[in-house]
């Protein structure tokens, strides 16, 4: 199914939606979002209440279900948040020939597209057993008009640290996504040096979210070429090294994190996956990378407005509660583009 | 300063100094000349305060800070290794970089490298080549094959005036700090740092520079800038009235009285040769006082 | 120069580069009780230097110094906004970070200076009324002269003091500590020492009397109830560190009255 068909299918309310949005910015009814899928979060009494209604967009109905949960939160703010709203679809293409793997990941309307290269490096003084990483983003003018010429670059910059942080971990690798120990062939002389690009081609809101998927997705479908390395060389010289064209080496993803962006619109909503309207509204957003074991491995802040520490705590847990959903939904998601591609070669 | 201005113009007697000084900076200067002070209470001929201390800066192998009134400037050497060129191989190289980042001054953008920094980096390197400080030879480790880069960096940290003079001397002071450090020759011919605790490799690696731990500075030059308005000579002068005056001259003295260079870029008054000669004495007792406050400032570190 | 006049040779730093030296070194810090490279307590800062007005060319000026870390910050303006720029009703912040080729061990090694400029950015926009100054721009430049660990928060907290000095209308002094994650141990304040060996950092900027976060970065991998320790680690040294600051323009204010 084509995203215009899923988007025709969807509720015409979504029209109001947007129009009633414009309008009215501060009445942020949870109806506004029935294109989306959410959860609530409300104040009963003492404890909070998660309240869970979601269209699935992809049995053309919607379906309504709600969940009670307590949920420890501090105060007696009312809190909605939306979750795992746009599907993540991914599908993972080949228009890179060079690139090891690469991944298209659409959110809405925000697309980007990942690739990975590897190339032969030699790893620096400092870690002599292990490879390198770098990763770039690059923002399209075509994704919006205030990247043209050199308007991307500031964005560019900040998603860039953004994703180095929240995907590679602290200076001793701990809670790294990638295992740089792997990247290494021969200690001290050869490794892999993974270059990793990110491209925004069109952006609604939310990208941070989506280039970590497509990381992760184009990832997992990389292949690293199996290598033979001439066994009698000296410790001086450079060993020499044959790269096979054949033999690929699948690259674990396992822990490679997902990134989940709350943004706070107003005073008592943090809101998954905003769009670009409502990321106009923020006062403040935080990116939390959470891995599958669901240890929080790098998080970032937006904006400039505080926040009380106790609504980071909150944000945090709520963030930990979405990567769960997003993490099963990615997984899966991969896997059914791994096996299209499978069928099409 | 609002009386003695009565005399000049009339529009003077109803405006603040401030204001004065500001509208009509030049006939504000002027003033004060015809009075022989000058606006911040010196004589004409007096150089600000200045003050020097060394090794400021733990991660370099040599350092000073030197303030000439509020011009700050902070020097520091690293040394490196190199292959010393074939030509002269028993000698080292120094390289000399002067930087005026964005925190010293209003007019220094980021990016934008100030107009002033190349034109003092290169003057100062000509100078302290041309004095014959330095003795490239003991910069050399083993010959042909090791020699020292002696990196000196100088950072104006704040801009008023007489950048050179405090250059100069923020540069001599880091290299009559430099302690240059004991380094060995190992296996792989590569020269590593001379580590006492590195256990069972003393026999093997020797270190190579044991004595040669100073350089030994013969004479040293220290600059004085001075204006050159009209018939009037002003010693240092600060970032306003270099601003105001435009003519300046720099004359570098070493510490045997010797003149190493003499500096004239220009400028709107011609320079004659009494009022040269004049500059040569004023500088002739400024490089006196310099030299008492570097000895000063190394006692004091041996002190430490 | 007689070399920089021709080809620049190659140089290298004779760094104590024998490997089974680092080694060594490594298991110290893994160790259940290993004791700091300076002795500090786990969560015991270093003694913190400040004083404004270092730099009497610009408008407000501070200068910070904890352990080896050096910083020197530079405010200039309010002054007119650059041409090309759109007209704001609001007054632009502009932050530039750089180092000084002596600042590391290795020379020139600080390479990205845009992405700490830019932290410094969110750490600060926060705490500052941007609308008392439209159309203008305050120009926030630091220099590290030296890096000692740290480097980031100490930039943060020199660079809001500068702006006090400067007389930059701000909600409240923005404090920033850092916490290294290293085996099982929070370390408050680590040197670059600590930083090279550490699993996992916690940054924490905060406007101290309001109680409130401007930018919080955290790196590696941390479960739940770590990060709320850290924080409550960094918020309590926020807090004594804002006072320390808050001391020091105090005593700027008064030697200037006098």
């Amino acid at each position: 199914m084509t995203s215009e068909e899923r988007e025709s299918n969807c509720p015409t309310i979504v029209s109001v939606g947007d129009h009633r949005r414009i309008k009215q910015p501060r009445r942020r009814e949870l109806a506004m979002f029935t294109d989306r899928p959410w959860v609530g979060l409300r104040t009963f009494g003492d404890g909070v209440y998660w309240t869970v209604r979601r269209w699935c967009l992809q049995d053309h109905k919607a379906l309504m279900y709600s969940v009670n949960q307590t949920v420890s939160l501090l105060g007696q703010v009312i809190i909605s948040v939306r979750v795992a709203p746009r599907n993540p679809s991914s599908d993972v293409i080949l228009p890179y020939s060079k690139a090891n793997g690469s991944a298209r990941v659409k959110m809405g309307r925000t697309e980007v597209i990942a690739s990975v290269k590897a190339e032969l490096g030699r790893p620096s003084s400092s870690a002599p057993g292990k490879g390198k990483v770098s990763i770039f983003v690059d923002c399209s003018p075509t994704a919006a008009p205030q990247f043209e010429g050199r308007g991307g670059e500031e964005l560019s910059m900040e998603l860039s640290a953004a994703l180095r942080q929240c995907l590679l971990g602290g200076k001793s690798g701990a809670g790294g996504g990638i295992n740089l120990s792997s990247l290494s062939i021969v200690d001290g002389k050869v490794c892999w040096d993974l270059y990793i690009d990110g491209l925004v081609v069109s952006m609604d809101g939310n990208v941070l979210d989506a280039l970590g998927a497509a990381i992760k997705a184009a990832l997992s479908n990389t292949g690293i070429p199996k290598v033979n390395i001439a066994s009698a060389t000296t410790p001086d010289e450079q060993p020499e090294v044959d790269v096979s064209d054949e033999e690929f080496l699948q690259f674990d993803t396992t822990a490679v994190p997902v990134i989940v962006t709350l943004t706070k619109v107003g005073r008592h909503y943090y809101i998954a996956d905003a769009t670009s309207e409502e990321e106009s509204q923020m006062s403040s957003a935080v990116s939390v990378s959470v891995n599958q074991q669901g240890s929080i491995c790098g998080l970032t802040k937006r904006g400039g407005a505080g926040l009380d520490p106790s609504v980071i705590v909150d944000m945090i847990s709520v963030a930990k509660h979405v990567s769960e959903e997003l993490m099963n939904k990615l997984d899966s998601e991969i896997a059914a583009a791994e096996a299209m591609e499978e069928d099409s070669s | 300063m609002v009386e003695s201005a009565k005399g000049m113009n009339d529009l003077s007697s109803e405006m603040e100094v401030d204001a004065f000084r500001r509208l009509f900076p030049l006939r504000f200067h002027e003033r004060h000349l015809l009075e022989s002070v000058r606006p911040d209470a010196r004589p004409l001929g007096k150089a600000r305060d200045t003050s020097l201390a060394l090794g400021a800066v733990a991660s370099a192998d040599g350092s000073a800070l030197a303030k000439i009134g509020s011009t700050t400037m902070l020097a520091a050497i690293k040394m490196e290794v190199m292959t010393p060129a074939k030509e002269t191989p028993d000698e080292g190289c120094i390289a000399i970089e002067f930087h005026m980042p964005a925190i010293c001054s209003p007019i220094v953008r980021p990016g934008r490298p100030a107009e002033a920094a190349p034109v003092v980096s290169k003057q100062l390197s000509d100078t302290i080549v041309s004095s014959g400080m330095l003795d490239l030879k003991e910069l050399s480790l083993v010959s042909g094959k090791a020699a020292w880069m002696a990196y000196l960096d100088i950072y104006c940290l704040d801009a008023d005036g007489a950048l050179f003079d405090a250059a100069l001397l923020a540069a001599v002071a880091a290299f009559s700090h430099l302690q240059i450090p004991v380094v060995s020759l190992n296996d792989d011919g590569r020269i590593v740092v001379f580590s006492k605790e590195s256990e069972g490799e003393k026999p093997k690696n020797k270190p190579v520079n044991e004595e040669k731990r100073k350089l030994k500075l013969r004479s040293i030059p220290f600059g004085l800038t001075c204006i050159i308005h009209k018939n009037y000579i002003l010693a240092d002068p600060t970032a306003e009235e270099e601003s105001i005056m435009e003519t300046l001259i720099t004359i570098v003295l070493d510490s045997s009285y010797q003149l190493v260079s003499l500096y004239k870029p220009g400028g709107p008054a011609l320079a004659y040769q009494p009022i040269i000669q004049d500059c040569i004495a004023l500088s002739r007792q400024r490089v006196g006082e310099l030299q008492t406050i570097l000895n000063e400032a190394i006692c004091d570190m041996e002190v430490d | 120069m007689a070399a920089k006049a021709g080809t620049t040779p190659a140089t290298y730093s004779p760094s104590p580069t024998t490997n089974n030296k680092k080694k060594n070194r490594t298991p110290l810090f893994s160790d259940v009780d290993w004791v700091r490279p300076d002795g500090r307590d786990f969560h015991q800062c270093r003694p913190a230097f400040l004083r404004t007005g270092a730099v009497n060319a610009a408008s407000g000026s501070a200068y910070a110094e904890f352990g080896n870390t050096k910083v020197i910050v530079s405010i200039f303006g309010p002054r007119e906004s650059k041409k090309a720029m759109m007209y704001s009703d609001i007054g632009r912040l502009n932050c530039n970070v750089s180092y000084t080729t002596f600042a590391t061990p290795v020379r020139s090694q600080v390479s990205d200076n845009k992405d700490i400029s830019s932290q410094l950015h969110k750490s600060l926009e926060g705490a500052i009324m941007l609308n008392t100054f439209p159309k203008t721009t305050v120009d926030v430049f630091a220099l590290v002269l030296e890096s000692g660990g740290c480097d980031l928060p100490v930039i943060i907290s020199c660079a809001s003091l500068a702006l006090a000095d400067a007389g930059i209308m701000m909600y409240d002094l923005v404090a920033a500590v850092s916490v290294s994650c290293i085996g099982k141990n929070l370390v408050i304040d680590p040197i670059s020492e600590e930083e090279n060996h550490q699993d996992g950092n916690l940054m924490t900027t905060c406007l101290p009397s309001r109680n409130e976060v401007t930018q919080l970065t955290i790196t590696g991998e941390w479960s739940t109830p770590k990060i709320h320790e850290a924080m409550e680690l960094c918020l309590d040294a926020c807090s004594k560190l804002g006072k320390i600051m808050r001391s020091c323009l105090k005593e700027s204010a008064s030697t200037s009255q006098e």
